[in-house]
């Protein structure tokens, strides 16, 4: 079931941003005209619980724009899901304006910045701020454009899921926060991990997963973890069945590990989790793997 | 009972190692007979053509825009070369990347510009971008696209540049990417593209189409030829090398763009394989990832 859309009054951005100025009015997107915006990358937000889109171009005499897109999505764990696909670029903080619920897992950053783009995380809200041209005014304007967004944010916490991947799974092994997203769409999937052309997991805006990519010394390639909650156990079992069906046809029934051509895969299903590990050394190191982990 | 009809990553790692001997991902149903020709492939660069503030070198772009229609038709002036590509009596369809990362408007001016000084009316030329008609209506056509990764299909450049031409292109998303090159076959399309100018002047090597300046350098390059399936195949490499550069490893395509293998050995559209691709690079050699 879609969530209803959490409760974040719309962003009020400021008329001007140093030598930018912002229109009257936003351009709102939905998820009927997202395509018509940005073709090709819609399928992105539609790949999490999206509800609409609010855009502002600032613009400034004989400078490029900067662009404010402001995504709301219907729950906190979809925003911060938008940035958790890349956590790189430079941590930039924004005071405790983006401050953590209680919650155990430790975010790598609320805010990041890089070359003239940050994006941010708060609430339901993900937003992308991006100077076409980076220089020192465009980046202030940028950075306090981010704060203004940041102080009207309500705080949350990253989705639970996450809670259950440990950063020291097993001697030798560690999981950067870095290497940690979390999604709901076999298309965003594919774009960490090529997993295959159809969607043989099932995935759908019901289910929410974390894909994480291991550092285990020695090891290339380096093995991932992906850790899957579906609504109930019966969808799980169905996608499991898929995916050793489609994925590791070789592999006997009541079997759940089997080497592959880059490394061992194994997967654990228990009521509505499912977890499958990629690339691992071997079958004893994929059973420890999937035993440290509790679903 | 199993089955393992669905490409799956698996799949690929297995065409990687079996590539070299020949193999190819596609079954043998979809496999074309392959010429033996080799296709040329030519980059030109300056690197003051885009200035620090990112404003263009008109004059240097035409430079080279006029070197890359010599390169290609191997006449010894511009205006010869460009009047092989078309003529007084064409309809001339100009067919850029018309937004996300778009194809530099100066890059399209120089076009037109030239293409009006080597003799085509003004009235004849014309932006097809858009749906069929924009193509159906011209008799040539020049592709202009942006190089740019893309996070649905690899690489969103050249094959990808004419969807809109098929009226329907829902039909080429997701795994469908894979028959891209088919587009490229319509009666509308098929036979007009004299020319093929990759804005390469600040290519997008990870999350596009969306542009994300992390992820965006200054080439400074015009990547030109007539295959479409050759120049892809160099594009990829190019934002292959510059991801391994980022990052200090491979780190490959996802999804891997499957669509220039396709057009080639699927659609008989030109040449994916890189060892039948000469690259001729001109100007700025430092950076060049080929």
């Amino acid at each position: 079931m879609i969530a209803a859309p959490v409760s974040q009054a719309a962003v009020q951005l400021p008329a001007r941003a140093g030598l930018w100025a912002r229109p009257a009015q936003a351009r709102t997107i939905t998820a009927d005209s997202i395509f018509a915006y940005m073709d090709g990358a819609g399928e992105l937000y539609i790949g999490y619980r999206f509800d609409r889109l609010e855009v502002y171009e600032y613009t400034a005499a004989n400078e490029y724009d900067i662009l404010v897109e402001i995504y709301y999505m219907a729950a906190p764990e979809d925003a911060f899901g938008l940035l958790s696909l890349d956590w790189g670029g430079e941590v930039v903080d924004l005071g405790d304006t983006l401050a953590l619920e209680a919650g155990r897992y430790r975010t790598p950053a609320r805010a990041l910045y890089g070359s003239g783009l940050l994006r941010l995380w708060g609430g339901a809200v993900y937003a992308r701020i991006m100077a076409y041209n980076e220089t020192e005014c465009s980046r202030s304007a940028v950075l306090y454009l981010a704060a203004v967004i940041a102080r009207q944010l309500q705080p949350a916490a990253a989705p639970e899921l996450l809670d259950r991947i440990p950063e020291h799974p097993l001697p030798g092994c560690r999981i950067p926060r870095e290497n940690v997203s979390f999604l709901r769409s076999y298309l965003v999937l594919n774009s960490l991990y090529y997993l295959s052309e159809e969607n043989i997991l099932n995935l759908n805006l019901d289910c929410a997963a974390v894909m994480a990519k291991c550092q285990l010394d020695g090891q290339s390639p380096q093995p991932w973890i992906l850790l899957l909650q579906y609504p109930d156990a019966l969808k799980a079992d169905a996608a499991r069945q898929r995916f050793s069906d489609v994925f590791l046809p070789e592999m006997q029934d009541g079997e759940h590990v089997c080497p592959t051509e880059e490394g061992w895969c194994g997967f654990r299903v228990e009521e509505s989790m499912l977890m499958i590990i990629f690339s691992a050394p071997d079958q004893a190191w994929t059973e420890k793997l999937m035993n440290s982990i509790s679903l | 009972m199993k089955t393992n009809k669905v490409i799956t990553r698996r799949d690929f790692v297995k065409a990687g190692a079996a590539t070299a001997a020949g193999i190819s991902l596609l079954t043998s149903q979809d496999l074309l007979a392959q010429k033996e020709a080799k296709s040329t492939v030519h980059i030109i660069r300056d690197e003051k053509v885009l200035a620090a503030d990112l404003k263009v070198d008109t004059d240097r772009l035409r430079k080279m825009v006029d070197a890359s229609v010599m390169a290609v038709t191997g006449k010894f002036t511009a205006t010869q070369a460009w009047q092989q590509i078309a003529t007084p009596k064409d309809i001339v369809g100009l067919v850029p990347t018309p937004h996300l990362n778009p194809t530099h408007k100066e890059l399209i001016e120089v076009v037109e510009t030239a293409l009006i000084e080597a003799g085509v009316p003004e009235k004849n030329i014309r932006n097809a971008q858009g749906g069929p008609g924009g193509a159906e209506a011209c008799t040539v056509l020049i592709a202009l696209p942006a190089l740019k990764a893309h996070w649905l299909t690899g690489v969103g450049t050249v094959l990808k540049n004419y969807i809109m031409f098929s009226g329907a292109p829902d039909r080429y998303h997701h795994k469908e990417s894979a028959n891209l090159g088919e587009i490229w076959k319509l009666p509308i399309v098929k036979g007009k593209t004299k020319l093929i100018l990759i804005d390469a002047l600040r290519p997008l090597c990870d999350k596009g189409p969306q542009p994300d300046p992390r992820y965006m350098w200054p080439y400074q390059g015009l990547i030109a030829g007539v295959d479409p399936v050759a120049l892809d195949a160099v594009s990829v490499k190019i934002i292959l090398a510059k991801r391994q550069e980022l990052r200090g490893e491979p780190w490959p395509l996802s999804p891997p763009p499957v669509c220039v293998e396709a057009a080639d050995k699927k659609f008989a559209l030109g040449t994916s394989d890189l060892s039948k691709i000469i690259i001729n690079l001109q100007g700025w050699k430092e950076g060049a990832l080929i």
